[in-house]
């Protein structure tokens, strides 16, 4: 299957990609074949190999097709693995792609980045990382968003349903800060080696704020985070689903000195992140799902300890954020980044030979 | 001017067709199903079918339940497969 051409005024480039529904609404990069083929430089798969069908659209996903969106991007061809890698997590039936794009809630697959591989790619896992200024964070989110729109079909208002959309939805792309956490990253706790490189996808609402500078000690940061948790309008509190916290390094680091691991702080969002039952007697969603309805009271919103995503991402300062998700009708999926028979890509460089 | 040759983003579809089941000749007499996503517009659609087929006298025979988010479950489904026919809303 061979990628269609069309020849543009090149000073027009971009009004003829909006015009056609091709585009996020920003100045794109010309697909040209040379651009797509430098892209495809970083791949060792044939370019027309189908990988999956990506709905709502059914739109057939291939290498080539991923690379023309990720030039529009503005990727770097060797970026290209990780925008590879993103998508096939994002079709395993477990993320329920078909869901996350069509709904009329504003989650946003992001992207968590561990292993060597960000640190070679240069994405971000410090000071700004979910907002902008890197190309790497900047550019492979936005390609997923291209790939969304032009081969799922997830336009605003006719296949994504989304009510407000959210700004996560041009680009939602970073890495986890693993030098400046006390913790296992994220993909060694998934079950990947401490070496390996891994994109983690999460259908999730923008991120929320958690802002502590005056507790010295875990308990207060703690609270904090409960209180800021406890959020009746969130998807998690009747759906559950698993959330993710994103430490700031500084919470992590009073957190860990006071003794506490990713588990004990899953077992405390667990248990004292609840919201009472008479307030669902008040207003919000819970009859509508009310089959999915624990008996418990006040309700948790993880369904399981198990359930709560920890990383840490962040500069200095104290700030850490939490993201709600869709609800438990999407799972968060980890994909190595890997070369085409499954081993493990030790550098992106590798693959270019 | 100068002119430039991109490529296409917008990828081929592969969609599966999956044609209409019988209709049944007449409702009186039928076994309807009714599947509610639960999701307020859904209901107000419902609700107005309802009416209409109440006019009728046609009544649901059996009612099921579906959360919004995902396919039915296999359970639901094998109910569905009881009846003559199923009305479902899809809405928000």
């Amino acid at each position: 299957m061979s990628t269609a051409t069309i020849k543009v005024d090149a000073d027009a480039l971009d009004d003829a990609f909006e015009a056609r529904g091709w585009s996020d609404g920003l100045p794109v990069v010309a697909p040209t074949r040379a651009r797509v083929d430098a892209m495809l430089r970083y791949c060792d798969r044939p370019a027309d190999a189908e990988l999956g069908v990506m709905p709502p659209r059914q739109g057939v996903v291939t290498p080539e097709i991923l690379a023309v969106n990720a030039v529009m991007a503005g990727c770097r061809p060797e970026y290209f693995p990780v925008v590879l890698a993103a998508v096939e997590a994002m079709l395993e039936p477990a993320f329920n792609l078909f869901a996350v794009q069509a709904t009329t809630h504003p989650c946003a697959p992001c992207l968590i980045v561990n292993g060597p591989i960000a640190a070679e790619l240069g994405i971000n896992g410090r000071y700004g990382a979910f907002g902008p200024g890197v190309r790497a964070n900047a550019t492979i989110g936005r390609a997923i968003r291209l790939i969304l729109l032009n081969v799922g079909g997830a336009a605003p208002g006719i296949l994504d349903r989304s009510t407000q959309g959210q700004p996560a939805k041009y680009a939602y792309c970073v890495a986890e800060n693993e030098a400046e956490s006390p913790w296992e990253p994220l993909h060694v706790e998934r079950g990947f080696a401490p070496g390996s490189s891994t994109v983690t996808l999460t259908a999730a609402e923008g991120p929320h704020n958690l802002n502590d500078h005056v507790s010295t000690g875990a308990a207060g940061i703690l609270a904090t985070l409960a209180g800021a948790m406890t959020d009746m309008g969130c998807n998690n509190a009747y759906l559950y689903g698993q959330p993710t916290i994103a430490f700031g390094p500084e919470h992590a680091a009073i957190l860990a000195a006071d003794g506490w691991g990713k588990d004990a702080i899953r077992e405390y969002v667990f248990e004292q992140v609840r919201l009472p039952r008479a307030l669902w007697a008040q207003g919000g969603m819970a009859g509508m799902f009310e089959d999915l309805f624990p008996a418990a009271d006040p309700v948790p919103i993880i369904k399981t300890p198990a359930d709560l995503v920890i990383v840490v991402v962040g500069g200095f300062g104290r700030h850490s954020c939490w993201l709600p998700t869709f609800g438990d009708t999407t799972r968060v999926v980890t994909r190595a980044i890997t070369r085409a028979d499954g081993t493990p890509l030790a550098r992106v460089a590798d693959l270019a030979g | 001017m100068a002119i430039v040759e991109v490529l296409v983003p917008v990828a081929a579809t592969r969609t599966t067709a999956h044609p209409l089941a019988a209709r049944p000749a007449r409702l009186a007499g039928a076994r309807i199903g009714w599947l509610d996503n639960l999701k307020a517009n859904a209901g107000a659609l419902l609700d107005g079918i309802a009416a209409q087929l109440a006019a009728d006298a046609v009544a649901p025979a059996l009612r099921m339940t579906k959360n919004a988010t995902a396919a039915a479950p296999e359970a639901v489904m094998a109910h569905l497969r009881t009846c003559d026919a199923v009305v479902l809303a899809i809405a928000d």
